[in-house]
């Protein structure tokens, strides 16, 4: 049966709790690999329960949660479905009834601030996207999980399974300085990672003898040459105002060549932009150049037309957030999944493969009525054994290095590891911590975009796009 | 039915119906507290729900327009005309102006001309007409989510059949949806798809209750059907056209849906309307306060426009009782 | 050939063409749900060999994984319930402004109509508001208080011309059998009225049943939306979509209503002319 079969989840619990039932297993030993794979004590009590195993305090954990109904709010970008097809596991194990939400970022963003303003909240357990932490645990709406993660089990592998850029954007937050980073976690990273990487045909570039380009310089001449005859040489998210395009295109170019986006702080009223250093207008003008290389319809690309424009075969090369890009990989959805590779982005020296840090992470709203409830399920979504059967089914990227890293899906999956260093080398956005972020990426990606259509030059661009910066930097009072 | 006619001939039946008892029959006229308590039966409850739900929002909302949401904290200040002076200053505001405007005006233009011309068309004797009339009237039915869906399916530059027939046709690649300064007219397009037969309804529904011997006596005079459709027929739909117009002008004013299931608004507020941008303000930034400033300038531009159906409503309503 | 033979051939060509136009993008939506995602994006243009899985495949998910008769069944109930609260309160009104005549009559009767116009957005921060207050957040009662008002202008409007299409003199022959107002409405007015209140109610139940924007935000958990509701999160501009699925979702949002309308037909021509053509 393919891997790619949803009807057939992997289920890693399945050879433990065998072993626990049929005796081979020792109580002690389950604990540990149920722990190994990120379980909480609720989850393993109630498992210990069904097998017959359990001592009185396994059974008062597990039954304290069963029959709660908890709301869980996910962004709709394929991990839900991963997340519904274990409903009934979550159910089964826990006792927990989840009712998920999953919506496109933009209601998803609107529906967490009406939930966490109002007395009490419509979910318990939410999704928060890294631009927006700043925003929402910033404004002290999530709860403090330092007593939680202290009765983890183990073995879970919180802190030490995810990268330390991980933890600073999507965990720990400093509120009082409004910061990111710090030893105060407020969320646990996961549903999915979202590095940028650069897929190929391998194929194509075989044919036309072409090396897999590790500087920009090669980037374009490789477009260059393998544009034509029905391929896009290489195709970029050109739409105008798109915040992909800014993100996955423009920041990519500009920090792998040593590029600085801000300087200053918002504290310090200092925060001025650079979009006019030469760095920050060579990368779009590297964009201008690439759009030439590139078929006509790419200026309407977001990223959703950029991947299904690769999964048609009619893309020689792209940058792309990995989890967009998942079904490139998968055969049911891309026509040409056998021929695709990967690797980090193009970069001068010790930048290469640098791009900008992306994803989500989980947490507790402080007007939650069910919080144990979530936080069990949020345990398990973060979990080793939901991450590594979410690769598996969807092709997202997980949080964990253990799953990024993990031989037997890398066998089946050898861009996983590529995007595992992606992951560990990202950085976070200069500006996403404060609220204007999405306000200034958008105003950029409409600057930007005059110039891939040719209306205006790259550096007039970058200087409109950092008048405007200035503007509303000085407006929110972070620019005197 | 008793003879309506002979309602005055009243004391006449009284005395002819001997066995009902007199006392029982009640007054001709109501008196007028019994008026006035039914009139209060009948129109109250609707009165009353209206004001709760339709009369108190609108003066809340206008209330709000001049305070100020602090997201942070939950509050709400005080800040007297500074919405509608920021509203008024604003580039982004008149970009909505103007969409909006376009969208209105050139829509409903192109509206009434081809619903117009479907009237006419319509007029003759064909067979089938009555099933096409059928699918046409569909259009309007359709949550205008899902039409927006549809033909952003159809105009997909990758592989949308709008696309391919373009290219076939030797037209190239054409941002409909991406390029801002086409979008609107995108927007235009499909906002007329889907009501155009709305006007259609309307003149063609006038068109069959004009009399048949306007026509008759304009072909017996030699006119040819250019100029008896230009100097007979037009004059006299024209206050089913202008009824049609003005409605749709106001309904187009407030299109909401259409924009956020077609563009979001994009690319980069090109087709943001008025509805959407207090929609935008209000729910995505969370500021309540500027929101209901800008829903305020539609409440007041569709009260005039509102003002101006029923003046037409009235005029016409003159025209068929003589 | 004839001017005349030629004109009839343009005709039919034309109305061919109307036709096209006309059901064109919903054919075209229909055929994408019946593509697989690969298809879609392979296939320009659609061929039409349909795979019966692929149908069964993408319809299954969206009814079953995507809760679809959940929303159905939601979406009628607001629908029915509130078009019918609606009738209740809005027929009695008109048959008032039909018939009596008191001072202000036109301008209520003006007010309540202007309502029809008002943009939905500029009510719909305090109506959240409002619902949230009383609590009433995701519960059918918090979307059909507010839809009830949305309809009264809208039954209000159509029930007015449908009353003064009868002559007056029946009123007043009741009333000499002693009916009061209340009682003539009911028992004598409202068989006569019938075909106008079935227009009104189709109205009622085409615009409730399309409505999203004020419903987005009274109803957050998902198993209380209605199918718009329901639709305009999966189908927004901005998210990566799944072209055969949102497809399969487009197409059954609207089955519905479409199926709703061949049954309805001539109320609803009916009904739009009732305001422009009252003879």
């Amino acid at each position: 049966m393919s891997d790619f079969d949803r009807q057939d989840p992997p289920d890693p619990m399945n050879n433990i709790v065998g072993g626990l039932v049929s005796g081979q297993m020792s109580r002690e030993e389950f604990i540990k690999r149920a722990g190994l794979l990120g379980l909480s004590a609720t989850a393993i009590g109630g498992m210990l329960v069904a097998a017959g195993k359990a001592t009185a305090a396994d059974t008062r954990a597990a039954t304290r949660l069963a029959g709660t109904t908890i709301n869980l709010l996910v962004p709709a970008e394929g991990a839900d479905k991963g997340v519904r097809a274990q409903l009934g596991y979550i159910k089964k194990q826990f006792g927990i009834d989840v009712k998920v939400t999953a919506l496109p970022v933009g209601p998803l963003i609107e529906k967490t601030t009406q939930s966490v303003k109002a007395k009490t909240g419509t979910y318990d357990a939410i999704s928060v996207l890294g631009f927006t932490v700043s925003q929402f645990v910033g404004g002290g709406y999530f709860s403090n999980l330092t007593p939680m993660i202290k009765k983890l089990p183990r073995g879970y592998g919180y802190p030490a399974d995810f990268a330390k850029g991980e933890l600073d954007y999507l965990s720990n937050y400093n509120i009082k300085r409004q910061a990111f980073g710090g030893t105060t976690p407020y969320l646990i990273p996961g549903l999915y990672a979202g590095p940028i990487l650069m897929f190929y045909r391998k194929d194509l570039l075989k044919d036309a003898g072409i090396n897999v380009p590790t500087n920009w310089t090669q980037y374009l001449a490789a477009a260059q040459k393998l544009n034509g005859n029905g391929i896009a040489g290489n195709t970029m998210i050109a739409k105008s105002g798109d915040v992909s395009m800014f993100l996955v295109d423009w920041f990519t170019r500009f920090v792998s060549i040593g590029g600085v986006l801000m300087s200053g702080s918002p504290q310090r009223k200092n925060f001025a932009p650079q979009l006019t250093s030469p760095k920050a207008v060579a990368a779009l003008q590297h964009m201008v150049d690439c759009v030439q290389a590139s078929t006509p319809a790419v200026l309407s690309y977001d990223f959703t037309l950029s991947s299904d424009a690769f999964s048609a075969g009619k893309t020689a090369m792209m940058l792309m957030w990995t989890t967009i890009a998942g079904p490139v990989y998968n055969p049911k959805t891309s026509k040409v999944a056998n021929s695709v590779a990967v690797s980090v982005c193009p970069g001068i020296g010790s930048g290469r493969g640098k791009i900008v840090r992306g994803g989500w992470g989980m947490g507790i709203p402080n007007n939650a009525a069910n919080k144990d409830a979530a936080w069990t399920v949020i345990t398990y979504l973060c979990s080793r054994a939901w991450g590594k059967f979410e690769v598996a089914a969807n092709q997202t990227d997980p949080t964990r290095n253990s799953v990024f890293f993990d031989p037997a899906l890398n066998s089946k999956f050898p861009y996983l590891k590529t995007a595992g260093a992606a992951n560990v080398k990202a950085q976070i956005l200069d500006i996403a911590n404060i609220p204007q972020t999405f306000q200034l990426i958008t105003i950029a990606a409409e600057q930007f975009a005059g110039a891939l259509s040719g209306s205006v030059s790259a550096k007039e661009a970058c200087t409109s796009a950092n008048n405007e910066w200035v503007k509303v930097l000085k407006g929110a009072g972070y620019l005197k | 039915m008793p003879d309506i006619s002979s309602s005055d001939e009243r004391p006449e039946v009284a005395t002819a119906v001997a066995s009902e008892p007199v006392v029982n029959r009640p007054k001709r006229l109501a008196s007028p507290t019994q008026r006035r308590g039914e009139t209060l039966l009948l129109l109250g409850p609707c009165a009353l729900y209206l004001i709760v739900f339709s009369v108190y929002p609108l003066v809340a909302s206008l209330g709000r327009s001049f305070m100020d949401y602090n997201q942070r904290e939950n509050t709400w200040t005080w800040v007297g005309f500074r919405n509608y002076s920021e509203l008024f200053h604003s580039h982004e505001f008149a970009n909505t102006v103007q969409n909006t405007l376009t969208l209105t005006f050139a829509g409903v233009a192109i509206q009434v001309v081809l619903g117009t011309a479907l009237a006419l068309f319509f007029n003759q004797q064909l067979r089938g007409a009555t099933i096409v009339r059928g699918i046409i009237v569909l259009p309007m039915l359709l949550t205008p989510i899902v039409v927006g869906l549809m033909w952003r399916a159809l105009l997909n530059p990758e592989w949308g059949l709008l696309n391919w027939v373009g290219i076939k046709l030797g037209f190239g690649y054409i941002g409909w949806l991406s390029d801002p300064s086409l979008a609107i007219w995108t927007l235009v397009i499909v906002d007329s798809w889907q009501w155009t037969p709305f006007v259609f309804v309307i003149v063609y529904a006038r068109l069959q209750a004009l009399p048949h011997e306007v026509f008759e006596a304009g072909s017996v005079d030699g006119a040819n059907w250019f100029q008896r459709t230009l100097y007979l027929t037009l004059p006299l739909l024209m206050p089913a056209i202008v009824f049609a117009a003005v409605f749709r002008a106001i309904d187009a004013f407030r299109t909401f849906d259409l924009v956020y299931g077609l563009t979001n608004g994009g690319p980069v507020q090109a087709t943001s309307t008025l509805s959407f941008e207090a929609f935008q303000n209000g729910f995505e930034f969370q500021r309540y306060g500027y929101a209901s400033a800008v829903s305020y300038v539609m409440v007041i531009a569709a009260a005039v426009g509102i003002t101006v159906l029923f003046k037409v409503v009235k005029v016409r309503r003159v025209d068929l009782a003589t | 050939m004839s001017t005349r033979v030629f004109g009839r051939i343009v005709s039919y060509i034309v109305l061919v063409l109307i036709a096209i136009i006309g059901a064109a993008p919903f054919i075209y939506l229909l055929i994408l749900s019946f593509k697989s995602r690969l298809d879609i994006i392979i296939e320009v243009p659609p061929t039409l060999h349909f795979n019966w899985a692929t149908i069964k495949e993408n319809y299954s998910t969206v009814i079953d994984e995507g809760h679809y008769l959940t929303y159905v069944k939601n979406s009628i109930i607001v629908t029915g319930i509130a078009t019918t609260i609606g009738l209740v309160l809005g027929v009695p009104a008109a048959y008032a402004f039909s018939r009596l005549r008191f001072r202000g009559s036109d301008t209520w009767s003006s007010t309540i109509l202007s309502f029809r116009f008002m943009p939905p957005v500029a009510v719909a921060i305090p109506i959240f508001l409002m619902i949230h207050w009383v609590g009433l957040a995701n519960t059918a009662t918090g979307l059909i208080l507010p839809y009830i008002a949305f309809t009264l202008p809208l039954v209000v409007w159509i029930m007015i011309g449908f009353f003064d299409e009868i002559p007056r003199e029946i009123d007043e022959a009741a009333m000499i059998d002693g009916l009061t107002r209340p009682q003539i409405l009911f028992k004598v007015l409202l068989p006569l009225v019938r075909p106008g209140i079935i227009v009104a109610a189709t109205f009622g139940v085409i615009f409730i049943w399309n409505e999203f924007l004020v419903g987005l935000y009274i109803i957050s958990q998902q198993d209380k939306e209605t199918i718009p509701i329901a639709a305009s999160s999966l189908l927004t501009v901005e998210s990566p979509i799944e072209w055969n699925i949102a497809a399969t979702v487009g197409i059954l949002t609207v089955i519905p209503i479409l199926l709703f309308s061949i049954v309805v037909q001539r109320y609803i021509v009916r009904g739009i002319t009732a305001g422009a053509v009252r003879q």
